[in-house]
């Protein structure tokens, strides 16, 4: 009779471990998903992020210049020696694209998170961080027009 | 009555067929829902990049179409529509003839900048270029001065982009509109428009010729018609005059007419003269003192009509600090460039002093020198009868020679 209950319960025993692991096993891998959702969402809301401020560069002109962001970077490049700040006429004065660029990006990604670099025929500007390569910058970059029927590029990194 | 090793056995194989059972279930679920959301959102990244392109590209476009829209505005505005406002009469190209220009010239740029257009990705991408563009501007609002400072926009329609990869293609038909501001095209349009119809200096340089002047007038009249224009702007604009050229001759005699076009190719422009309208306010009638009764002696002369002829072109140029607007070299102050251009003729535009019986009319007989109460009038010039037409150099400039034409001289103020 010992013997028969021994066996019993070693059977028994085999079988509740297996459960067990198996149900260890499948609860990792819901982990790990969630982890990898959870990464994945974060990174969409980042990608959101990049792509809405790259959009505002475009669309969205600061107050009392009636120009986007995008011209006044361009039209500081390419006048005078400062390449940050742009005089636009006795009745709208001047524009430092450096401080409009950085208070726009800080909004939308926050400090220390963002490089911005404009690449002309006439100068490559860079406002922010310096971004080095790395694995998890993302990079986000659009063609521009410049005067003259030139064409440039804007690129930024976020980290 | 079970034995207890077919009651475990039965125990396992329950246990082992439920837990084959939620490992299955588990297994096809993911792959079936699991790969399937995974191919969902795979194809909506893909449609998502591919937006994000076209975005990107409109982007760039509506920037195009500003940059595009300054430049136009800018290269008639230093031009003048390459005509001269003035040609004898006024000639200031129309709210058509210029929103024209300024579209064709706008659809050329904005196509430009599209044809250098690409994309870095692995997708198949066609372009179908602007056909239309047009800058909405009324004439009652242009009048009212609603475009003053700009605020008016201009549209470009019937674009596209094609974007396609294996197994998803997407067009976007392209029509874009764009507020163009803080630019005084208009305002200064408005301005040499007036100035143009009014036409002081067409009728000054009229006026020049009927009084027997030459180049020095012409330069007055060209200063009056510059203080005219230069009233018409506020604070913010600041002008200054150039002389081109100008010619001045004599012609032949004995006969009488108003200011007539006249046709020369010493001092030109290409332009269309339209059928003169424009009196001189000066009296050119001759006036003679007859005496009644011929005394033919050898001190008898006739005051005869003199053909007089001037041209003249000058390049009124006004420039605008308020605001800057977009170039090649950074943001400058727009220029707005137009020549004013007349050249006249009135056959009895001087009067001369010749023998009896050179031209039809009366003969002047001044009294024996002891019967004479007082000289006669003096008048100019006093060339030789017989000779031809020439060129007269005015004394007053010293830069009326024929080559004088590419040498502007800037007259500030």
């Amino acid at each position: 009779m010992k013997k028969g209950f021994a066996q019993e319960f070693i059977g028994f025993l085999v079988v509740i471990i297996s459960v067990v692991l198996l149900s260890l096993f499948f609860v990792s891998q819901g982990a790990l998903k969630g982890g990898e959702v959870t990464r994945s969402v974060g990174g969409r809301n980042l990608d959101e992020s990049a792509n809405l401020a790259l959009m505002a560069l475009f669309n969205n002109e600061p107050r009392s210049f009636d120009k986007t962001y995008i011209e006044i970077a361009i039209d500081s490049i390419y006048q005078g020696e400062n390449k940050t700040i742009v005089f636009y006429g006795k009745d709208v004065g001047v524009a430092s694209s450096k401080q409009l660029l950085t208070s726009l990006f800080n909004d939308y990604l926050g400090e220390d998170r963002w490089g911005l670099k404009i690449e002309t025929s006439n100068a490559n500007i860079a406002y922010g961080n310096r971004i080095s390569k790395r694995e998890d910058v993302y990079n986000y970059e659009s063609k521009i027009p410049l005067p003259g029927d030139e064409i440039g590029k804007v690129s930024l990194y976020v980290v | 009555m079970l034995s207890k090793k077919g009651i475990s056995i039965i125990a396992i194989t329950f246990i082992v067929l439920i837990s084959s059972i939620a490992a299955i279930s588990w297994i096809f679920y993911n792959t079936y829902f699991g790969s399937r959301y995974q191919l969902n959102v795979l194809e909506q990244s893909k449609l998502d990049t591919i937006f994000n392109e076209i975005e990107k590209g409109k982007n760039y476009l509506r920037q195009s179409l500003i940059y595009s829209s300054h430049e136009s505005l800018s290269e008639f505005a230093a031009s003048g529509g390459n005509k001269p406002w003035i040609c004898n009469t006024p000639n200031y190209p129309t709210l058509v003839e210029t929103s024209e220009c300024l579209a064709n010239n706008t659809k050329y740029k904005v196509n430009t900048y599209f044809k250098k257009y690409s994309i870095d990705l692995p997708l198949n991408f066609n372009k179908e270029k602007f056909r239309d563009v047009k800058y909405i501007v009324t004439s009652s609002d242009l009048s009212a001065g609603k475009y003053d400072n700009g605020d008016f926009d201009v549209e470009i329609t019937e674009g596209g982009i094609i974007l396609n990869t294996e197994d998803i293609s997407i067009t976007d038909g392209l029509n874009l509109k764009k507020e163009i501001n803080k630019n005084r095209f208009w305002y200064m349009y408005n301005r040499f428009k007036e100035w143009s119809k009014d036409n002081v200096f067409g009728q000054g340089i009229c006026d020049c010729v009927a009084k027997c002047s030459g180049c020095s007038c012409a330069k007055k009249t060209a200063e009056t018609a510059f203080n005219d224009l230069r009233k018409r702007f506020d604070k913010h604009v600041s002008c200054r005059m150039m002389k081109d050229c100008c010619v001045n001759q004599k012609g032949g005699m004995c006969q009488q007419s108003p200011c007539l076009d006249w046709k020369q190719n010493i001092c030109s422009i290409d332009c269309e003269m339209k059928p003169t309208s424009i009196s001189s306010g000066t009296d050119s009638s001759t006036s003679v003192n007859s005496i009644t009764g011929l005394v033919t002696n050898d001190n008898c002369y006739q005051i005869v009509p003199v053909e007089n002829k001037l041209a003249a072109i000058y390049t009124y140029e006004c420039e605008d600090e308020r605001f800057f607007v977009p170039g090649e070299n950074g943001p400058h102050p727009l220029t707005f460039r137009v020549n004013a251009f007349a050249s006249f003729r009135d056959l009895d535009g001087c009067k001369k002093k010749v023998p009896c019986g050179t031209c039809p009319g009366p003969c002047i007989c001044p009294p024996e020198p002891s019967e004479r109460d007082e000289e006669p009038p003096e008048y100019n010039p006093t060339e030789n009868p017989a000779s031809g037409p020439d060129i007269d150099t005015d004394t007053d400039t010293g830069h009326d020679d024929p080559g004088s034409h590419n040498n502007p001289e800037p007259v500030n103020w």
